[in-house]
């Protein structure tokens, strides 16, 4: 069987590389991670900028500073480069008045940090002094541009939190979003666990800042682990994602927080569940800055309302300091956790439901190097914890490095390349209340035993443009791991191309292997496979796609896919309820499918998009192939919002996919015709958000939101059981200065 | 003027928001609930079981094989199902097969943990794949066992009883090796007297328990499901239409229940409730409806109410 699925992966890359390679002969453009090339807009400024000479002062002077510009144009933060006081405070002040045409990658408003050196001249060391302005005009020039966005891979759809905010049913959270998204299928609707291409939920890995945490969103259904303001964009790299990605054979979920801001600012919210704050500013003459958020939930005081038996509490911290102690080198230190608890009391003896925390501290150095190259090192610290069902805790202790290095060689090549390690001590308290002797006991202990886990990595990948119109990244992954004393290694070749057909359509293939070592159903904090029982999993991936800009500044995605797994673990979709928390079955996986995404911001005055997901999963076990069990042919997802103006805005979602087929391996190797099981009926839902915003004072506002999921409460049938309906209302206040 | 205002506040401040939004996390704490009381089940073979009864009617029973696993104990509110009164910190979901024919001393079970008002419940059942095996019992039987069949009585089910031997009387020797696919859940086992329920406990703290259960094949040959009633191999015997010298369950279908049994209520309860059959028609409605919930009990008690699972 394994020949036959490598040698249809092998012809699978050998047709995308011969795409690849007739492209070249058409002069296309773009790659993945340059950042800066022919394909980025830098901003524009919208008029001539004006920097008032501060009083006082004498003489002529520069100032360089370093400008973050949003999606929307506006200076998100200023930073003094260089300069003397008080030319650089009147500088940085003014800056923040600026208003830019956004930088712009692929059509779409992308953010952009811009190094722009400003000459004050002293009106009264002008012969003419008397007859100028205070105020002098200047037309500041951008010294260099970083587009932050970057240029994304192939195989990347990116939310941000500008658009997300408008998106009904995602309460403002970016990776709630990403259920949107096309090749995701969801499990259960409202609940943010789903497969992508086929890969199941234990197989997607999560990093917020390039650190992994175990899931995103807290108490399964609530809101996300970090507050929506620190999200700038999150990132879905569905398969054939970059080098600098490994460990994960399904997809990953990669977020990346805001840019540290030197203005003081903040925000807030107030739902019926839980309240939220964040503020952020600059210290120490605005080089270094400092931002915490958190939410806190209320929801255990009213439980006690409705079932006072019941308690469910969450909250989340965020904590970040950034200092550049130079205008090249930038030290920081990024704080973030998550807890959450769920339990029962009878009879004055609380039980533990369900309880879970994480932790992580990333303390990193970043340095820009000559020519537009960085170097990024981190090391990280983390504590997970998880309460399993017998009463105990089972907890992570982890120690995480990372050194990345980014640095073009030329206008058309850029080398990117690092190494990362993890370490794991996982333990797990003493089991005091069960039966010793009870197998599925033993299972969990052997499948979950304390030990020391390790994992090792280097990764290299090149962007080379090799005409303007045709650019290809191949790259390389070699993780090693070790775990209670099992050792494996794997190799993972990765392979993105881009071909400009004309200004407005692109080709996009991706291509590439990955390896993960066994996964538990869901990700959760501390409860890891050991030993590599079984060897890693390995995934192959391949996806290739056209890319349109449309008029009225909509994008148009296509996307093939086509991914096989070994040795999967894809426990969810192939063993009973009774077995899933102990049994690891292993099975070959295939989907393929066809993917169409068209999306205009839904930040424009109407906005939306369309993802339809047209796939097949199968699972192959002891020789026989059949759909998984959450195999779902159709899921479409279509929103559209307005701007009603005078401050209100509406929008709706709708979203529909094809029941799952009523399967396990049990019943599957029943029957050797086991190709077409019956199904679920198709479930749908439409979700609503209305805001009405109100300005304050041209520094702020703050508006009132409402919002449903699954406004029409219908309920949904998984394997056969009615589920639901599961509907989530918000109403809220928020409001941001 | 005003980043000026929020950043002198904010400034002042930052130090103790730092602070304050870290403590807003808690830990997740260890295990607060109070020590539990436990208890821990044990099984063993009737006298009859290794050593063989004379049945009424003057038949010498032996039996050779007595195959079913035990377990799946688990504690429930007690007296009233429904309520809260039990809180169970862990249930023993675990099956043990033996071969009673072999097991010459009490066994252990399962092992719970609770606090409150509680009553134990175990079952006889077919063996899951994890099942220990016990004494007497091989990885062979377990696969023999797995095997799902159907009867008259179940349909694609596993076997839950293996009972195998013979009856001999004046030389003559009947054999039988019945195979039940019908799992029981046996719960409220009262004293000998009915004046208090066995397998009932006020848990309290540091509290242990041990509660003995026993398996009683011959239970499969009382002439009817009555603690008074003789055990009696006659009517088996007669059930031998081809002479083979071996019943079968088929066999004893052919045979009308004897007339005592007429009308009684019993079995896995009485008429038109849950579980509850009709009054048996046959010999085989008898054996399988009637007298096999009998098959366990707690040892020194009264029949337990045998549910069919």
């Amino acid at each position: 069987m394994r020949p036959s699925l490598l040698s249809r992966a092998l012809a699978c890359a050998i047709v995308a590389c011969g795409l690849a390679a007739g492209a070249a002969t058409a002069h296309a453009q773009d790659g993945a991670g340059s950042p800066t090339t022919v394909s980025l807009v830098p901003p524009k400024a919208r008029n001539a900028f004006v920097v008032p000479y501060p009083h006082g002062a004498r003489g002529d002077a520069t100032v360089v500073l370093s400008l973050v510009v949003d999606v929307d144009g506006t200076v998100r933060s200023a930073s003094v480069a260089r300069g003397d006081e008080p030319f650089a405070t009147a500088a940085r002040k003014a800056a923040l008045g600026f208003r830019f045409e956004p930088a712009t990658s692929g059509g779409s408003a992308v953010v952009a940090t811009l190094r722009y050196e400003v000459t004050l001249v002293d009106p009264n060391g002008s012969a003419s002094a008397s007859e100028q302005s205070p105020e002098l005009e200047n037309d500041p020039k951008a010294i260099d541009v970083t587009i932050s966005g970057d240029r994304h891979p192939p195989s990347v759809s990116s939310l941000r939190r500008n658009e997300v905010r408008q998106l009904p049913g995602a309460f403002g959270d970016p990776f709630r979003a990403i259920e949107i998204l096309p090749g995701v299928t969801p499990i259960v609707s409202g609940l943010p666990f789903f497969y992508v291409r086929g890969a199941p939920p234990g197989n997607v890995g999560y990093f917020l800042d390039g650190v992994r945490v175990p899931y995103l969103f807290h108490a399964a259904a609530g809101p996300s682990v970090v507050h929506p303001g620190i999200v700038d964009r999150v990132d879905l790299y569905a398969g054939g994602y970059p080098a600098s990605y490994g460990r994960y054979a399904g997809a990953v979920v990669a977020a990346e927080t805001t840019e540290p801001r030197t203005d003081w600012h903040g925000e807030a919210n107030i739902r019926l569940v839980d309240l939220g704050a964040l503020i952020e500013g600059g210290f120490a003459k605005e080089r270094c800055t400092a931002l915490a958020a958190g939410r806190f939930s209320y929801t255990a005081a009213i439980f006690s309302l409705i079932s006072p038996d019941i308690t469910l509490d969450y909250r989340d911290f965020q904590l970040r300091a950034t200092c550049d102690v130079t205008p090249h080198d930038r030290l920081s230190f990024f704080a973030f956790g998550s807890f959450d608890f769920l339990s029962s009391t009878t009879n004055d003896i609380e039980t533990v439901l369900f309880g879970s925390e994480f932790y992580r501290a990333d303390a990193r150095y970043e340095s820009r190097l000559p020519k537009g190259g960085k170097l990024r090192a981190d090391i990280i610290g983390g504590f997970d914890r998880t309460r399993v069902a017998d009463g105990r805790n089972t907890r992570d202790i982890l120690f995480d490095s990372r050194l990345e290095l980014r640095q073009p060689l030329s206008d058309d090549v850029t080398f990117r390349a690092g190494f990362d390690t993890q370490h794991d001590v996982y333990s797990a308290d003493p089991q005091l209340y069960v039966d010793p002797d009870d197998p599925s006991t033993k299972r969990f202990d052997a499948l979950f035993p304390a030990r020391t886990d390790a994992a090792l990595g280097a990764f290299a990948d090149v962007s080379w443009q090799i005409t303007p119109r045709f650019s290809v990244t191949p790259g390389i992954r070699v993780d090693g791991y070790l775990s209670n004393g099992a050792h494996a290694v794997g190799v993972d070749p990765r392979l993105a191309a881009t071909l400009e057909v004309t200004k407005h359509v692109r080709l996009l293939h991706a291509l590439g292997v990955a390896h993960q070592p066994p996964s538990f159903v869901v990700p959760l904090p501390g409860l890891a496979v050991a030993n590599l029982r079984g060897g890693l999993q390995t995934s192959l991936q391949a996806a290739g796609g056209v890319e349109m800009d449309l008029p009225l500044s909509t994008t148009a995605t296509v996307t093939a896919f086509d991914s096989v797994f070994l040795d999967m673990t894809d426990t969810l979709g192939l063993t009973s309820a009774r077995d899933a928390a102990t049994q690891i079955p292993r099975s070959l996986g295939g989907a393929k499918g066809i993917e169409i995404y068209l999306r205009r911001s839904l930040s424009s005055r109407i906005g939306g998009f369309l993802s339809y997901t047209f796939s097949r999963t199968t699972r192959t076990v002891s020789g026989l192939t059949f759909p998984a069990a959450f195999d779902r042919t159709h899921v479409l997802n279509t929103a559209v919002a307005f701007d009603l103006g005078r401050g209100w805005r509406f929008g709706t979602r709708f979203t529909i996919y094809s029941g799952a087929p009523i399967v396990t391996v049990s019943n599957a190797l029943a029957s050797s015709t086991f190709t077409a099981p019956s199904r679920d009926p198709a479930f749908y839902r439409i979700d609503f958000r209305l805001e009405k915003r109100w300005p304050i004072a041209k520094i702020g506002w703050i508006a009132f939101v409402a919002e449903m999921l699954n406004a029409t409460l219908d309920t949904e049938t998984i394997h056969g059981n009615e589920v639901g309906p599961v509907s989530i209302p918000s109403i809220g206040l928020e409001g941001a200065l | 003027m005003t980043h000026a205002i929020l950043r002198d506040s904010n400034e002042r401040g930052i130090l103790g928001l730092l602070l304050l939004t870290a403590a807003a996390s808690s830990c997740l704490s260890g295990d607060t609930r109070p020590t539990p009381g436990s208890v821990v089940l044990m099984v063993e073979a009737s006298p009859a079981t290794r050593a063989g009864l004379t049945t009424a009617d003057g038949w010498n029973l032996r039996f050779d094989r007595v195959l079913t696993s035990v377990g799946d104990a688990s504690l429930q509110s007690y007296p009233d199902r429904r309520s809260t009164s039990c809180n169970d910190y862990s249930q023993a979901r675990y099956e043990r097969l033996f071969d009673f024919t072999r097991l010459n001393t009490p066994s252990k079970v399962g092992l719970v943990y609770g606090l409150g008002g509680c009553a134990l419940e175990y079952r006889v059942r077919a063996p899951s794949s994890d099942a220990l095996i016990e004494d007497g019992a091989t990885a062979s039987d377990l696969a023999f066992m797995r095997v799902s069949g159907t009867d008259a009585f179940e349909t694609d089910q596993r076997v839950a009883l293996h009972v195998e031997g013979r009856a001999e009387r004046t030389g003559v020797v009947i054999r039988f090796a019945w195979d039940f696919r019908r799992g029981i859940q046996i719960a409220n086992c009262p004293s000998l007297d009915e004046s208090t329920t066995l397998d009932a406990f006020t848990l309290r703290a540091h509290d242990a328990h041990t509660l003995d259960a026993v398996v009683s094949p011959e239970e499969l040959f009382r002439a009817s499901p009555d603690d008074d009633a003789s055990f009696v191999f006659d009517l088996v015997a007669s059930a031998d239409e081809n002479h083979d010298g071996s019943v079968t369950l088929e066999e004893l279908a052919t045979i009308p229940a004897p007339p005592s049994t007429l009308g009684q209520g019993g079995g896995g309860g009485s008429g038109g409730g849950p579980g509850s059959f009709p009054p048996p028609t046959t010999l085989a409605d008898l054996v399988y409806d009637w007298l096999l919930p009998r098959v366990s009990r707690i040892k020194g008690g009264g029949p337990c109410e045998g549910r069919p699972r």
